[in-house]
C-alpha cells in the first residue's frame, strides 16, 4: 500500500472514530435524562398506618431541590457499587441495566447549603467529625441521612 | 282513573326505592364473619410473646405518567414483645437491618455500611410511630404489631367480604377482602388452632395506577434466641450517620 492511502485511510478510520464517539456519547446522556423516571407514588405496605403519618409517603419527592443539577454527573459503574448502591427513592439513574460510564462534559454547579442530593460528584473522601461520617467532595459537605429505603446526603456547612 | 294514577305513581316510587339500596349495598357490606375472623387474629398476635416470621414480598412504585414497576424482597424479623425487634430486609434495591433493644433504636445500611442511632420509646408500636411521625422511616411488616391492638384502624374498614377457602404454603386459609379509604387490602388466614397471616395484598386505591404490595408469611413460633440477637454492634469501618429526621 502506497503512503497515500495509508493515510487517507488513517484519516477516515480518525472522523469515524470521532462520529462514533459523538454518537455514544449522546446515547448515553439521553438514556441518562431517560433514567431519572420520578415516581409519584407507592404501594402501601400497612394496614393499620399511624393517623398521624403521611401514608404515600414521597418525602422525597419535595426535597429534591437540586436532584436535577445531578443530571448529567454520570458516574462510572464501579464508583455506583462503592458509594451508593441505595439505588432505591424517588428517581431512578443511569436507567435499568445500562452501563452510563461516560461522564459528559456538562458542568457542575455549585451545591447550596440545605438541598438534598441522592448521589454525590465524583472524587469524595470520608471524614470523621465529632463522631459522625461525611462526605467531603472538594469544598462541599455532605452528611449521608438514612431513611427505609435509600441514602440521601444533605449539603452541610462545614462541620466543627 | 286519576286515582289510578296517584296509585300506580306512588306504587313505582316505593318500587324504585326499594331497589336502589340493593345495587348500592354490596359495596358498603361488612359481612361478620369476616370480621371476627380478623379480630381473632388480632387477638392471636398478640398474645404471643415472641416469635420469627419470614415475609417474602413485592412493591409497586408508580411513575410520573402512570407506568408501574415492580421491586421484591425478602424481610426477617424475630421480635420478643413487648420490646426486642431485629429486621433483616433484602430488596432487589437495598439492604437494611434495624436493631431495637428497649431503647434505643438503629437502621444500618449494609451495602454502604453507613448506620445511624437514635433514642428509642418503651415498645415496639411506639416505635413504630415514631419512625412513621419523625424520621422517614416505614418499619416493615408493622401491622404485625398493631392487629388485635390499640393502633389497629379496624374501624376504617367500610367492606368486609368472605372469598372463601384457599391454600397459601400448604395450608388451609380464610380469604378475605376487605376495603377502607385509598387502600383495598385482603388477608388469608390460618384456619385452625393458629389464626395467622399467611399472605396480605394491599391496593393502593387512591393512585389510579393502583399500586399493590403482596406479602406471603412464614411463622416459627418457638424461635431460639438471646438478647445479643437484638444489639447493635457496628461493623468493621462502619461509618455513623443519621437517620433523615422530618421534625427538622
Amino acid at each position: 500500500m502506497t503512503t497515500q492511502m495509508t493515510m487517507a485511510i488513517t484519516r477516515i478510520l480518525r472522523v469515524a472514530l470521532a462520529l462514533f464517539l459523538m454518537l455514544a456519547i449522546t446515547e448515553v446522556s439521553a438514556l441518562a435524562q431517560r433514567g431519572r423516571a420520578n415516581v409519584r407514588s407507592s404501594s402501601r405496605s400497612s394496614v393499620n398506618t399511624h393517623a398521624a403519618s403521611n401514608v404515600n409517603r414521597n418525602t422525597n419527592v419535595n426535597r429534591n431541590v437540586n436532584v436535577n443539577q445531578n443530571v448529567n454527573r454520570n458516574i462510572d459503574v464501579d464508583r455506583d457499587i462503592d458509594v451508593d448502591v441505595d439505588y432505591d427513592g424517588c428517581c431512578y439513574r443511569g436507567g435499568w441495566g445500562t452501563a452510563a460510564a461516560v461522564a459528559t462534559t456538562a458542568a457542575v454547579t455549585a451545591a447550596v447549603v440545605g438541598s438534598m442530593v441522592y448521589s454525590l460528584p465524583p472524587s469524595c473522601t470520608v471524614v470523621m467529625v465529632n463522631g459522625l461520617s461525611y462526605q467531603q467532595c472538594g469544598n462541599v459537605w455532605y452528611q449521608p441521612q438514612l431513611t427505609g429505603s435509600s441514602t440521601t446526603y444533605l449539603v452541610v456547612n462545614p462541620p466543627q | 282513573m286519576r286515582h289510578l294514577t296517584r296509585v300506580l305513581t306512588v306504587g313505582s316510587i316505593v318500587l324504585i326505592s326499594m331497589t336502589a339500596p340493593v345495587r348500592g349495598q354490596h359495596s358498603a357490606q361488612i359481612e361478620p364473619e369476616a370480621v371476627s375472623v380478623l379480630t381473632e387474629m388480632g387477638r392471636y398476635l398478640r398474645s404471643l410473646k415472641a416469635f420469627q416470621v419470614e415475609a417474602v414480598t413485592t412493591r409497586e412504585d408508580v411513575l410520573e405518567d402512570g407506568q408501574k414497576v415492580q421491586f421484591a424482597g425478602v424481610t426477617r424479623m424475630l421480635a420478643r414483645m413487648p420490646d426486642r425487634l431485629h429486621i433483616a430486609v433484602d430488596s432487589d434495591r437495598h439492604h437494611r437491618e434495624f436493631f431495637y433493644d428497649g431503647t434505643n433504636f438503629t437502621l444500618l445500611a449494609t451495602r454502604t455500611n453507613l448506620y445511624a442511632t437514635v433514642p428509642a420509646p418503651p415498645t415496639i408500636g411506639a416505635l413504630a410511630d415514631t419512625l412513621d411521625d419523625r424520621y422517614a422511616v416505614d418499619l416493615p411488616l408493622q401491622d404485625l404489631f398493631r392487629w388485635g391492638g390499640p393502633q389497629s384502624t379496624h374501624d376504617a374498614v367500610t367492606s368486609a367480604m368472605v372469598i372463601g377457602p384457599s391454600e397459601i404454603g400448604g395450608v388451609t386459609c380464610g380469604h378475605y377482602a376487605f376495603r377502607q379509604d385509598g387502600l383495598d387490602w385482603q388477608v388469608w388466614i390460618q384456619m385452625g388452632d393458629y389464626p395467622l397471616p399467611r399472605k396480605v395484598v394491599l391496593t393502593t386505591t387512591n393512585d389510579e395506577a393502583r399500586p399493590q404490595y403482596v406479602a406471603t408469611f412464614t411463622w416459627n413460633l418457638a424461635p431460639s434466641f438471646n438478647d445479643a440477637a437484638f444489639t447493635f454492634v457496628p461493623p468493621k469501618g462502619a461509618g455513623r450517620v443519621v437517620l433523615s429526621d422530618l421534625k427538622k
